[in-house]
């Protein structure tokens, strides 16, 4: 093998003191060569991403610093130029991307504007700048280039705002193209172009990309190469066939066992009369006023459905599908504007007063976000406590059963005098289930209930989850973007887009033999496909690996 | 543009309505106050016998039912007629016309003062975080931020006027001396530069507290990470990406200040006995002169509402997120 093009060399960075460990990177050897795609993937905390920035020089030397190693380019260690010559090198020849398309480009400025700002720092003549911008925004697929150069980020969506990120990236034909989770926050159909644009770019070019990433799946469709980290150590690296399809280190097989998949067998179909009947809903918001006249915007269209008890029905969708807005009709934080929610046999859609008081101990609802759906100044024991007891269970009574839930979720009884701080984000999801059920509901929606989770978190939730709701024979709807995660959890799916159904039926049908176009699109762009078996075409992975069975947790 | 022109005068209207209503609200709360004008009158005059008040009453319209007072206040208003004072036996319009350049002068120069200085302080600070000049800017600014209005009027009076004899400490011209063009000009600057800076220290340690906080944040934004990882040079990153952003919170504090141009300079006109409507209303004040205080009532508040609708324009030019989305 020629020299690598980059190496690092027993990197360390030191976290600050008083952190649960002492390094945030420690001895991380790594080398990248022309041509070649490394994926560095690994769990929230495992010091991949900073080992991504270290390179770059571009970590807050107040809080991280560099103890030792070394960062080889071209017979340079880069920790040792000067923030000068750092600088030219920066998005010249090598050159960064991030994951927050919805933030890392300013506000203020034009697309065009910021395009150019990279020309001009590494020197290209003022009179070049505008013909190199427009090849740039065709290059990445940019629609319109002639006048969306002209627009502020704000107009575009996230896709659009990545690709022109990857058009500030590439400006300069950089060797070396650093991605940090840059499809993470994007819809799977737009995951799929860009991490194709990507792969296309690097291949025309040449690039050495060194692709940082907590999927899987993503890893499967892209890398060469894997290194997989584990609490700032690189446990394991190989060529992926090798790592995926026979991982040696223990971690990598426990996250490759972890990685949701899609399921074969259907599940037995629940038999009983629906306790939850969805018909014609629509939800309508509106916008604007007397100036620009009123817009409406029908997020929630005429979607009907039925859910069972003991049965999991998925909500799968894109943003702006309308998901989330049907599970929030249905408990009622959201108005319903039009069809019938019939839970019980009574209508609920708009329901007042005593009965919708009442159906509130009946229909709870689990969030997405397992740190911003606790309220961090009462205690664990207070927010659990706070719905019984609003529904007037004497005291005793509800601590009784938040005793008894807490040491269902795993979690133990002294968890219930603690704050929400003190628990981690895995934990902190087990709370708002035992929360959930502390009034004793039919229905459960969980909203995205697993999406901010590592995926060994993600696997125990789901089977928590899967559980508690055979257990308490509960009805449950799973509101989720992540086809595997819904293949995995959910009996039946509904297929959302833009607020229409546009499919649904038994999970395993639905995704293996889709019928709507825009099913098929969606199973399409699912990252890793073929690695884990396409259900659709059968087993023709481009990687030919196999598939491992059983989940390790 | 037609929808900007759209909403604009739609602005306008609004606040037309509101400007109304506090004219009506100031009406109503004045006349709260124990005893009338008519028995203000009377007392000074020394005669308050029973009937000479019915007549004063008569005269002025007083002895009508509030309502009634009201809306002929009211409409008076809207011809553009703010009442008459019977003090100082002047049009309230043209006393207040008469002091309003004065005032304007003052406040104008304080906010300019204000606005430049502390900009500039928040920027040498927030661009220097955690050195010396940080510190030292942020001790001063404090020290501005926390010391009462009149005590610095009244020290800088003394360090400035008394011992050094720098300049003077008192009313906006030399008395007794006629000067015309250039030199008129040099003698108000002179006389100009206690009251505007005693009046302008607050606003501007606000400004530098405030342009310091927000350039710490923007600081840190996704943005500039992008910026510094395209290998932006430093001076290009400040200017187009942080100060760019870090600024767009100032103006509407600068709004808020500016609203309060004529209003804000009671205490610093007193001190230094500034010939302005500050002065005016406290005067009006001590001697129940009610009809000039709602004069005065009303053009403040007018001001306010002027500079919030340009506070909102503005934004609408340098931010191109607001009025587009949605």
């Amino acid at each position: 093998m020629s020299a690598p093009l980059l190496s690092i060399e027993g990197l360390t960075v030191a976290l600050p003191g008083g952190g649960e460990r002492a390094h945030a990177v420690r001895d991380v050897s790594l080398t990248l060569a022309r041509g070649e795609v490394l994926c560095i993937v690994g769990e929230s905390g495992s010091g991949k991403s900073i080992t991504a920035s270290a390179v770059m020089n571009l970590l807050p030397s107040d809080q991280l610093r560099i103890t030792s190693g070394r960062v080889r380019y071209e017979g340079e260690d880069l920790l040792t130029l000067s923030e000068r010559r750092m600088r030219r090198l920066r998005g010249d020849r090598i050159s960064m991307i991030f994951q927050e398309p919805m933030t890392s480009l300013n506000p203020v400025a034009t697309i065009g504007v910021q395009i150019e700002q990279v020309l001009e720092a590494h020197g290209v003549p003022a009179r070049e700048r505008a013909g190199r911008v427009q090849e740039l925004v065709r290059a990445v697929g940019l629609p319109d280039p002639e006048s969306i150069v002209k627009r502020y980020p704000f107009r575009l969506s996230g896709g659009q705002r990545q690709r022109v990120m990857i058009a500030m990236a590439l400006a300069m034909e950089p060797d070396i193209l650093i991605a940090d989770e840059p499809t993470t926050a994007l819809d799977v159909t737009t995951q799929a172009q860009i991490l194709g644009l990507i792969r296309d770019l690097q291949r025309d070019r040449g690039m050495g990309v060194l692709f940082i990433t907590h999927d899987f799946g993503v890893v499967a469709d892209i890398a060469d190469r894997v290194a997989v980290m584990q609490n700032g150590e690189v446990v394991e690296t190989g060529p992926i066939e090798r790592v995926l399809g026979a991982p040696e280190h223990p971690y990598t097989k426990k996250l490759i066992g972890a990685v949701p998949r899609f399921r074969e067998t259907q599940a037995d179909e629940s038999r009983d009369a629906p306790i939850l009947s969805v018909r014609g809903l629509t939800k309508i918001y509106r916008s604007g006023g007397l100036v620009r006249g009123v817009r409406e915007v029908r997020a929630v269209d005429g979607v009907s459905f039925d859910i069972r008890r003991g049965e999991t029905l998925g909500l799968v969708g894109e943003s702006g599908s309308g998901k989330s807005t049907i599970g929030q009709c249905l408990l009622r934080i959201a108005s319903v504007d039009a069809g019938e929610v019939r839970f019980d046999g009574q209508d609920i859609a708009h329901a007042t007063g005593r009965a919708l008081f009442d159906y509130r101990t009946r229909a709870q609802m689990v969030f997405q976000d397992p740190f911003a759906s606790l309220n961090p100044r009462h205690t664990i024991g207070r927010s659990i406590l706070a719905g019984p007891l609003a529904h007037k269970v004497p005291r005793p009574e509800a601590e009784r059963r938040m005793a008894r839930l807490l040491e269902r979720v795993g979690l133990d009884a002294g968890a219930a005098t603690r704050y929400p701080h003190e628990f981690s984000g895995g934990q902190r999801q087990r709370i708002g289930i035992a929360r959930a059920l502390a009034v004793e509901p039919d229905l459960l929606v969980a909203d995205e209930a697993v999406s901010a989770l590592d995926v060994s978190v993600q696997a125990q939730v789901l089977e928590l989850l899967r559980e508690i709701r055979d257990e308490f024979d509960l009805a449950m709807l799973f509101i989720t973007h992540d086809l595997r995660v819904a293949s995995n959890i959910c009996d039946r799916v509904v297929v959302l887009h833009r607020g229409k159904i546009v499919e649904q039926g038994p999970v395993t049908e639905v995704f293996s033999r889709p019928a709507h176009a825009y099913t098929q699109e969606l199973l399409g762009a699912v990252p890793g496909r073929s690695w884990h078996g396409d259900p659709q075409q059968g087993a023709t992975p481009t990687h030919p690996i196999p598939v491992q069975q059983g989940a390790t947790t | 543009m037609t929808r900007l022109v759209l909403s604009v005068l739609l602005r306008l209207a609004k606040a037309v309505g509101v400007v109304l209503a506090i004219v009506l609200l100031n009406f109503v709360l004045i006349r709260l106050a124990p005893g009338d004008p008519a028995s203000v009158m009377a007392g000074q005059a020394g005669a308050a016998d029973e009937q000479f008040m019915a007549q004063l009453r008569a005269q002025f319209g007083l002895d009508k039912p509030l309502p009634a007072q009201a809306w002929s206040y009211v409409s008076g208003v809207l011809q553009g007629d703010l009442g008459f004072s019977y003090r100082q036996g002047m049009p309230v319009s043209e006393l207040i016309l008469d002091r309003l350049p004065a005032t304007l002068l003052l406040t104008g120069t304080a906010f300019a003062i204000a606005l430049i200085g502390g900009v500039l302080m928040g920027m040498v600070a927030g661009l220097n975080a955690g050195r010396a000049l940080d510190f030292i800017v942020s001790v001063v600014s404090l020290l501005f931020y926390a010391t009462p209005l009149f005590w610095v009027g009244l020290m800088s009076i003394l360090l400035f006027s008394v011992y050094l004899d720098w300049l003077p400490a008192f009313g906006m011209t030399q008395v007794g001396a006629r000067f015309t063009g250039w030199e008129y000009v040099v003698d108000v600057a002179r006389h100009l530069v206690l009251p505007a800076t005693t009046l302008g220290l607050f606003y501007m340690a606000v400004y530098a507290r405030m342009t310091r906080a927000s350039i710490l944040e923007v600081r840190d934004m996704d943005y500039v990470r992008t910026a510094r990882a395209m290998g932006l040079p430093r001076r290009r990153m400040v200017r187009s990406h942080i100060l760019r952003n870090a600024l767009l919170p100032i103006i509407t504090l600068a709004g808020i200040q500016a609203g309060q141009l004529v209003g804000g300079a009671i205490l610093t006109e007193t001190v230094f006995g500034w010939p302005g409507i500050g002065r005016l209303a406290f005067d009006a004040l001590l001697q129940r002169d009610y009809q000039v205080l709602l004069g005065v009532f009303f053009v403040t508040s007018i001001m306010v509402v002027v500079f919030n609708m340009i506070t909102d324009l503005l934004y609408r030019l340098v931010d191109p997120r607001i009025g587009a989305a949605a």
